[in-house]
C-alpha cells in the first residue's frame, strides 16, 4: 500500500536520507523507532507531501510523489500530493486541533468540506466516533478545555473522519502526561485491531512490542534494521540498535 | 453654534470620514494578503519588498507625496497615461487624499497582519492541509479566523492613520474647502488664517476620534486571548 523507493532528502548542505526504501502492505503495522533526530519525523512527512525529497519515489496506494527538486511543487504534484491526503490520515505529536472551533466543528469540517458530506451526516458519524474514544459529553468543548490525552483522542477522530486508509501517527503520546498515555494507545491499538494499515513513530517499547508486525529502527537518517517485534527486543543484530535499545529499555 | 459653523466642521469632518473609510477598505484586503505572504512564503527579494514598504513609516510625508505626484500627477508616469487616455487627473481631487491615506496606512497594515499571521501556528495550517483542505480554504478557515484581532488592529490603525494624514495629501490632493480639505488640513487652514474657533472644535473632534480609535486599538490588542497563543 505504501512504497518508499530509494528516498534521497538534503537540508541544504545535509544529506539526512541516503537512499531508503521501506514497503508497507495493507493492514500492516509498522512501528518506526529510534533516537531523537534519526528522521522518524521527516520520513512520516515526506510521506503525506509535508516534506519534499529530491530524489527517489513514495507510492501510497498507486499515487506516485515524485521527488521535487524545484522549490515549488508543480499543480500535478500538489493534486498527487492532494490524492495522497485523501488516503493517509495523520496524527501529530502536538494534537494541533483547531483552537477556534468546538471538538465537533474539528472533526465534522473537513468531511463536509473536503468529502462534500451532510453536515447531519458529518455529525452523526463524529458522535458515534467520539462515543467509541468515550468522549461524545465533550462534543461542545473547546479543545483549551481537555486534557492532553483527550485533545490527542479527539485528533485521531478528526484524521478517522475522513476514512482514511491508512494512519500515520508522529509520536503521538510523547507530550502527554504519563497517566495518559495508556487512553491514547489503547485508542491506537484498537485501531490496529481492525485492520487500518498503520505507520507510527513511538519511543512506547511495550507498545511496539505488542502492537507492531514490524519494527524499523532509524539511526541519522538511515533504517539500520528491521523485523519482528520479537527479534529486534530480544535479539537485535546492529551494535546501534543494542545501544539504542539499551538506553531506552534501562 | 450657527448652522453655518456646523457646515464648515462637518465638511473636513465627512471628508476624512469617506477618504478615510475607503482607503482602509482598500488597505485591509492588500496589507492582509502581503502580510500572509510576508509571513508564509519566502521568495527572492523578500526583505526588500518589506523595506520597500515600511518606507512611507519613516520618510516625511511631504517626500511620499512627491513621489506620488511623480507617478500619479498629470504628468506623472501614471498620471499622464490616464490623463491621455480619460482626459481626468487625479491630482486635487478627494480620490487624490485617499490615495496619500491608502499609501501611509498600507505599511501599519502589512505589519501588523503580518506579526498577526506570524503568530498563528504553522502547524494548524499543515493539519488543515492534512485534511485535503486547499490553501485558500485554510487561509479563510484556520489562518484569518486565529490571526482576527490582530488583523482587526492593524484595521482600525490603518484607519487612524488615514483621519491624520496631512503631508502627503496635501502634496498630491491640495487644499480645496469642501473638495480635499481634511481635517487635519482645515485645521491648518483654519490656523494660518486666524480662525482659532474653528481651529479648537476641528481639533477637539480629531482628538476625540483619534482617542477612541486608539482606545478600541488597545483593548482588542489586550484581549489577546487565547487562540492567538
Amino acid at each position: 500500500m505504501i512504497k518508499v523507493r530509494d528516498l534521497h532528502k538534503y537540508y541544504r548542505d545535509h544529506h539526512l536520507f541516503k537512499g531508503i526504501s521501506l514497503d508497507v502492505k495493507k493492514g500492516e503495522v509498522v512501528v518506526l523507532i529510534g533516537p531523537s533526530g534519526s528522521g522518524k519525523s521527516t520520513f512520516l512527512r515526506c510521506i503525506n507531501g509535508l516534506e519534499t525529497f529530491q530524489e527517489g519515489e513514495i507510492d501510497v496506494d498507486n499515487i506516485a510523489l515524485h521527488s521535487i527538486s524545484r522549490s515549488k511543487p508543480s499543480s500535478a504534484d500538489m493534486e498527487a500530493i492532494r490524492q495522497v491526503r485523501l488516503k493517509v490520515g495523520m496524527v501529530f505529536q502536538q494534537f494541533n486541533l483547531f483552537p477556534h472551533m468546538t471538538v465537533l466543528e474539528n472533526i465534522v469540517e473537513a468531511p463536509v468540506r473536503v468529502l462534500g458530506m451532510a453536515r447531519d451526516k458529518a455529525e452523526e458519524d463524529a458522535i458515534s466516533f467520539l462515543s467509541r474514544i468515550k468522549m461524545a459529553n465533550k462534543a461542545d468543548a473547546r479543545p483549551e478545555n481537555l486534557s492532553g490525552g483527550q485533545q490527542q483522542r479527539v485528533a485521531i477522530a478528526r484524521a478517522l473522519a475522513m476514512k482514511p486508509e491508512a494512519m500515520l501517527f508522529d509520536e503521538p503520546t510523547a507530550s502527554l502526561d504519563p497517566e495518559m498515555v495508556g487512553e491514547v494507545l489503547s485508542v491506537i491499538k484498537d485501531l490496529v485491531n481492525e485492520g487500518m494499515t498503520t505507520i507510527i513513530s513511538t519511543h512506547e517499547m511495550g507498545f511496539a512490542r505488542e502492537a507492531a508486525d514490524r519494527v524499523v529502527v532509524f539511526a541519522d537518517g538511515d533504517i539500520i534494521e528491521t523485523g519482528p517485534p520479537e527479534d529486534i527486543f530480544t535479539s537485535p543484530k546492529n551494535e546501534r540498535t543494542k545501544s539504542f535499545l539499551s538506553r531506552i529499555l534501562r | 453654534m450657527t448652522i453655518s459653523i456646523l457646515e464648515t466642521l462637518w465638511q473636513p469632518l465627512r471628508l476624512s470620514i469617506q477618504v478615510s473609510l475607503i482607503s482602509t477598505v482598500l488597505v485591509a484586503f492588500t496589507g492582509a494578503a502581503l502580510g500572509y505572504v510576508l509571513s508564509r512564503k519566502d521568495f527572492f527579494a523578500k526583505d526588500v519588498i518589506d523595506a520597500i514598504i515600511t518606507l512611507p513609516m519613516v520618510l516625511p510625508p511631504t517626500v511620499t507625496g512627491y513621489y506620488l505626484i511623480l507617478v500619479l500627477g498629470r504628468r506623472g508616469f501614471l498620471g499622464e497615461i490616464i490623463y491621455n487616455w480619460t482626459g481626468w487627473t487625479i491630482a486635487f481631487t478627494w480620490q487624490a487624499a485617499a490615495v496619500a491615506s491608502f499609501v501611509v496606512s498600507f505599511p501599519l497594515m502589512a505589519k501588523t497582519a503580518r506579526a498577526a499571521i506570524d503568530s498563528v501556528n504553522p502547524e494548524l495550517e499543515k493539519a488543515s492541509l492534512l485534511l485535503g483542505k486547499g490553501e485558500i480554504e485554510t487561509i479563510l478557515k484556520v489562518t484569518l479566523p486565529l490571526a482576527w484581532r490582530g488583523l482587526l488592529a492593524g484595521v482600525v490603525l490603518s484607519f487612524a492613520r488615514g483621519i491624520g494624514e496631512f503631508g502627503a495629501t496635501l502634496m498630491l490632493a491640495g487644499n480645496i474647502p469642501g473638495k480635499t480639505a481634511t481635517m487635519p488640513i482645515a485645521i491648518y487652514s483654519a490656523t494660518q488664517s486666524g480662525d482659532y474657533p474653528l481651529a479648537n472644535y476641528l481639533v477637539i473632534i480629531l482628538t476625540i476620534l483619534s482617542l477612541s480609535v486608539i482606545y478600541a486599538t488597545i483593548r482588542l490588542s489586550k484581549r489577546g486571548g487565547v487562540y492567538d497563543k
